[in-house]
């Protein structure tokens, strides 16, 4: 009897090896995903989306109002809002894929865009497009590029950001020294900073350290007229990666920034950050930002406005860039990727929804939405459309969007900082090694 | 607690004893019955994906593809072109190595402070569960930032004393010890079988030892520590195995990352990063199988030590 | 050592120095937890101390409010319900697979018993994806029974081998007199085992209930509807990491949240001391 059992356990066994086998077949059957919220039209042509981003509160009660607004219009379709934090929520977008059961819309990360979109799991807006439902003839080039894959629209950008300094203006004039101007330079920068923390002394610090920060660095590169990558390999040459750490050990060394291990304490979440925290004046961030570092400052008399990131000292084009805050993606297997491409188009195109929208996820990505907005905005909200503004004029186009690997890259890139400000081995040999393995990590991403 | 010694010895004269009895086996259809749940949920909930994650660690599997199969590659990687996977294994080893005995000497000592005469038990053993009871609470990052970080408490109270003490989150010599320190500081669960064990020493022990004029620390050593050997072998098992694993602490300390300069990359940590942040659930795979190879081996390294150590008041029959 | 140790007034004033100091080591986080609840967000980071500087009950009206209409009370009910779930399954199925492997004979025992172990070394993220997927099939995702119906076939094999020591504890003269008295396993299980290892369920019981109350992760795969999130997922939907978090509101909500913990863990906390010393690791 006992071997009998086993036989049969056996078999269930088998089973569920196969189940994985087939759920990971991927793309070539649609019929064996059986996403359980993915309902079909019934009879009375009731068509069901899922729909998942990740935010804040604010972004959670703005995005449902779309969402209402939207279901209104169209009363035969509805869409079931899934929301959360960041923390995890690629974690689980990542399952869902892998068991095909991925809501019809998501929001992307552009960090995240090629793995996605190259690995078939984002559905081609591109058809969409050039049949009504989709329009986007007001959208930046710049930004539908940068949700493109080779030649495929996978993406729409819900918010057009770009990276800048955002500095303590009411401190700069307390201590008598002249805001950033839209002209300086990474000289002006360190000095400034090295000013700034004389004249407060011990414990406060021109800015944050961020020689560990990927993005920043994209930037300093693309002043030099070249990108993170290319063609799937590491672009930074040795030396310009030696240039940059350079700089901010002088910064370390006299006090301008932050020091190692302050650096090490402080997280991407902007209640950590030294200016929130009253112990810098300076630091960089994205443009969309700038409302949530003004909320949370604990000096909340103090005003902090934004400037561009430092100019090259001999720079051959501007480094500065319009990126897409987040995007708003469809998922390869939905069955409704006609409404799919509706309700983005609705987001971004609808004047009502874009209004309710406001510029939380970053300024509107639609040129006349963008007019009509400014005209209407909080003080608050038009340093920030002004900042795109002039971003707009001085900026060279995004870079394509990373390779497969990058997550690895920009985490070891990380780790390499914060090797040379503790001190452990020759800066010279952390950039060999931090080389050696972004070339590995794109080697096997490929 | 002397049933591990006796599962291995039983299993050994059980061997024998089948090739000669065959009705040794008396409850064979009851314990189906019994086991039945257990079984169904091994088979169907657990052990296929197990044997999944099996297959997966011979493959190259992104997640978003299917998984493609490479053979051994993912094991010969690890041990030869990965010096982030050795650096991960000797953070755990440190780990494993200063929390465990810090964390059960710890917990013993309190046991035993709190084990006789103390007015307000019961508040007491209430208190010291709390920090257990947060589990890993987003709070505790903040809480142990608050508590240890540069112009945190514990430096502040150095300071007043003239004492000027780095950033022992945030500083790559110190950050694991910090993350030891936060497990020690959950040691309630670990405290409260200490506490048991002690509730079973008879008071005539000590006191007959006492008036033959043993000290306390011989005390401790001769009669204390024997009668207490196999609660202290529970405990240790348990926490091998929990300690070889350790993620979330590290996890929410460093706020994912394993830093600085990767020196709280635990090895549960960074299999979590290269399969969900990296897209390298293969690698992953291989990487979760060894690590139950080593706590395989570790378990077993204390189980079969045991007879050495372990006294059981029956004679370990 | 102090045991044993003549009692005079300096000894007792001393150990009971020692244990409330460390005793307010040990409180301080739910101090600064709770002070932090009464701040303004911005404050909570730069204040070093735990006592507020102002008393703001904001932070609990906002977080008692939730999210789009659902009230906290909701993510509180249903990790109610999906605690006490799981900790009956784990109590009864997790007790019947330790009661064989404790008492019976069988085939593959040893077997069995080194593969539940080995079920307890592997780390849970590489079974994730499959589970998932197995999970998928069933058509059980957005619903409570990924997260219930394991407990309920004794996947937690943690509890199993800590109720095997429990049982092995019992007299074995117990079980042999009640089959003199024709009792059979079942009702050996049944009438002798439950009732003396009655502590030893208490004890899974709060750690199940503890565990589940606090599991982040899976809650958050499983789980995708906001009005069916947890605790846990209620707390999280307060903070992003990307943008803005409400920091206040949350440390309110955790509050709150640890008060089923603590009134499950002040009711059951005599049984775990009992428990043990009674039946469980007596040779």
């Amino acid at each position: 009897m006992m071997q009998g059992t086993m036989k049969k356990w056996g078999v269930l066994l088998t089973l569920t090896l196969l189940l994985f086998t087939t759920a990971c077949g991927g793309g070539t059957s649609n019929t064996a995903s059986s996403g359980s919220g993915n309902s079909e039209a019934d009879a009375s042509g009731k068509i069901e989306l899922r729909m998942t981003w990740w935010g804040s509160q604010t972004r959670h009660d703005l995005t449902t109002k779309v969402i209402k607004l939207f279901e209104e219009k169209h009363p035969n379709i509805t869409i079931k809002p899934e929301y959360s934090g960041w923390d995890g929520y690629m974690d689980k977008l990542t399952t869902q894929v892998a068991g095909s059961n991925a809501p019809d819309l998501l929001q992307m990360d552009y960090a995240f865009l090629s793995d996605f979109a190259r690995r078939g799991a984002l559905l081609d807006l591109t058809p969409y497009t050039q049949s009504s439902e989709l329009d986007i003839s007001k959208h930046d080039k710049s930004m539908i590029d940068a949700g493109s894959i080779d030649g495929k629209l996978y993406a729409i950008t819900l918010g057009v950001n770009a990276p800048g300094v955002i500095y303590d203006a009411t401190l700069l004039q307390q201590l008598g020294i002249e805001a950033p101007q839209e002209s300086w330079t990474w000289k002006d920068f360190s000095e400034m900073s090295a000013k700034i923390a004389a004249a407060k002394g011990q414990g406060f610090y021109g800015s944050a350290d961020i020689s560990g920060m990927t993005n920043m660095f994209e930037v300093f590169l693309r002043q030099s007229g070249i990108g993170l990558f290319e063609n799937g390999k590491l672009a930074a040459t040795n030396e310009q990666l030696q240039q940059w750490f350079d700089m901010w050990a002088a910064l370390r060394a006299n006090g301008g920034v932050t020091p190692a291990e302050v650096t090490a304490s402080t997280t991407n979440a902007i209640e950590t950050r030294p200016i929130s925290l009253g112990t810098a004046a300076m630091d960089f961030a994205w443009s969309n930002q700038l409302l949530t570092f003004q909320q949370v400052n604990k000096n909340q008399d103090h005003k902090l406005a934004i400037q561009v990131i430092p100019h090259g000292v001999n720079e051959t084009k501007s480094g500065e860039y319009l990126k897409p805050g987040q995007f708003m993606s469809g998922y390869s297997k939905t069955k409704h990727p006609k409404e799919v491409a509706m309700f983005i188009d609705f987001m971004v195109n609808d004047p009502e929804a874009t209004a309710i929208l406001g510029s939380e996820r970053g300024v509107p990505v639609n040129s006349s939405v963008r007019e009509q907005m400014q005209s209407k905005l909080p003080d608050s909200e038009k340093a920030i459309f002004q900042f795109i503004d002039v971003v707009a004029k001085h900026s060279s186009p995004i870079n394509p969007p990373y390779p497969q690997g990058y997550s690895e890259v920009d985490t070891s890139f990380k780790t390499a900082s914060e090797q040379i400000a503790f001190g452990q081995g020759s800066p010279a040999d952390v950039i060999q090694q931090f080389i050696d393995n972004a070339n590995a990590a794109l080697a096997s991403g490929q | 607690m002397k049933m591990i010694t006796t599962t291995i010895s039983r299993t050994r004269t059980g061997q024998k004893a089948a090739r000669t009895v065959k009705r040794r086996y008396a409850h064979n259809r009851i314990a189906l019955l019994f086991l039945a749940p257990w079984l169904v949920g091994l088979v169907l909930l657990t052990l296929g994906p197990m044997l999944t994650s099996l297959y997966i660690s011979f493959t190259n599997y992104t997640i978003l593809n299917p998984p493609v199969w490479v053979g051994l590659q993912n094991y010969i990687t690890m041990f030869t072109g990965d010096p982030l996977f050795i650096k991960s294994l000797k953070v755990t080893f440190t780990y494993v190595g200063v929390s465990v005995p810090v964390k059960l000497i710890f917990a013993l000592l309190v046991a035993m402070l709190l084990n006789r005469g103390i007015r307000g038990l019961g508040i007491y053993r209430t208190i010291y569960y709390i920090p257990t009871l947060l589990g890993g609470s987003v709070a505790i990052a903040m809480l142990w930032r608050k508590m240890l970080g540069g112009d945190g408490l514990l430096n502040g109270l150095l300071a007043m004393i003239g004492i000027k003490a780095p950033d022992w989150v945030a500083n790559p010599n110190y950050a694991l010890y910090s993350i030891v320190l936060l497990s020690v500081w959950q040691f309630g669960s670990s405290m409260i079988i200490f506490l048991a064990g002690l509730k079973q020493i008879p008071p005539e022990y000590d006191e007959a030892a006492a008036v033959d004029g043993a000290g306390a620390v011989r005390r401790f050593f001769h009669i204390t520590l024997p009668i207490l050997s196999p609660v202290i072998f529970f405990n240790l098992v348990m926490q091998l195995i929990t300690s070889f694993q350790s993620f979330t602490q590290a996890f929410i300390i460093s706020n994912g990352s394993g830093g600085p300069v990767n020196s709280t990359l635990m090895y549960s940590l960074y299999l979590y990063k290269k399969g969900f942040a990296f897209f390298q659930m293969g690698y992953a795979s291989a990487m979760a199988w060894v690590l139950v190879i080593l706590i395989g081996l570790f378990t077993l390294l204390v189980f079969r030590s045991s007879k050495l150590w372990v006294h059981y008041e029956d004679g370990g029959k | 050592m102090m045991i044993g140790q003549r009692s005079s007034t300096a000894w007792i004033v001393m150990k009971h120095l020692v244990i409330s100091g460390i005793a307010f080591v040990m409180l301080y986080p739910v101090l600064w937890m709770f002070g932090s609840s009464f701040k303004p967000g911005h404050l909570i980071f730069s204040e070093i101390w735990f006592w507020p500087s102002e008393w703001n009950w904001g932070n609990y009206r906002s977080g008692w409010e939730g999210i789009q209409g659902n009230p906290f009370a909701r993510f509180l009910l249903n990790s109610i319900v999906l605690s006490l779930g799981a900790v009956l399954g784990n109590v009864i199925s997790c007790s019947m697979a330790a009661y064989a492997f404790a008492r019976l004979d069988f085939r593959f025992k040893a077997f069995g018993f080194a593969l539940m172990l080995m079920t307890i070394m592997l780390p849970h993220h590489v079974t994730l994806i499959p589970q998932y997927i197995l999970f998928n099939h069933l058509e059980w995702i957005n619903t409570y029974l990924p997260l219930i119906v394991p407990k309920w076939l004794a996947t937690d094999a943690f509890f199993i081998f800590l109720m095997v020591q429990f049982f092995r504890g019992l007299p074995k003269e117990l079980d042999e007199a009640a089959t003199i008295d024709g009792c059979g396993p079942v009702r050996i299980y049944l009438r002798i085992i439950v009732p003396l290892a009655f502590p030893a369920l208490v004890t899974t019981m709060i750690f199940t209930f503890l565990w589940t109350w606090d599991d982040f992760f899976s809650q958050l795969i499983y789980l995708s509807d906001v009005s069916k999130y947890t605790v846990p997922l209620g707390l999280r939907l307060f903070l992003d990491s990307s943008s803005q978090s409400d920091w206040g509101p949350m440390f309110a909500m955790s509050v709150l949240s640890l008060i089923p913990c603590f009134i499950i863990f002040i009711v059951c906390q005599k049984y775990f001391v009992e428990g043990i010393a009674t039946s469980g690791l007596k040779g």
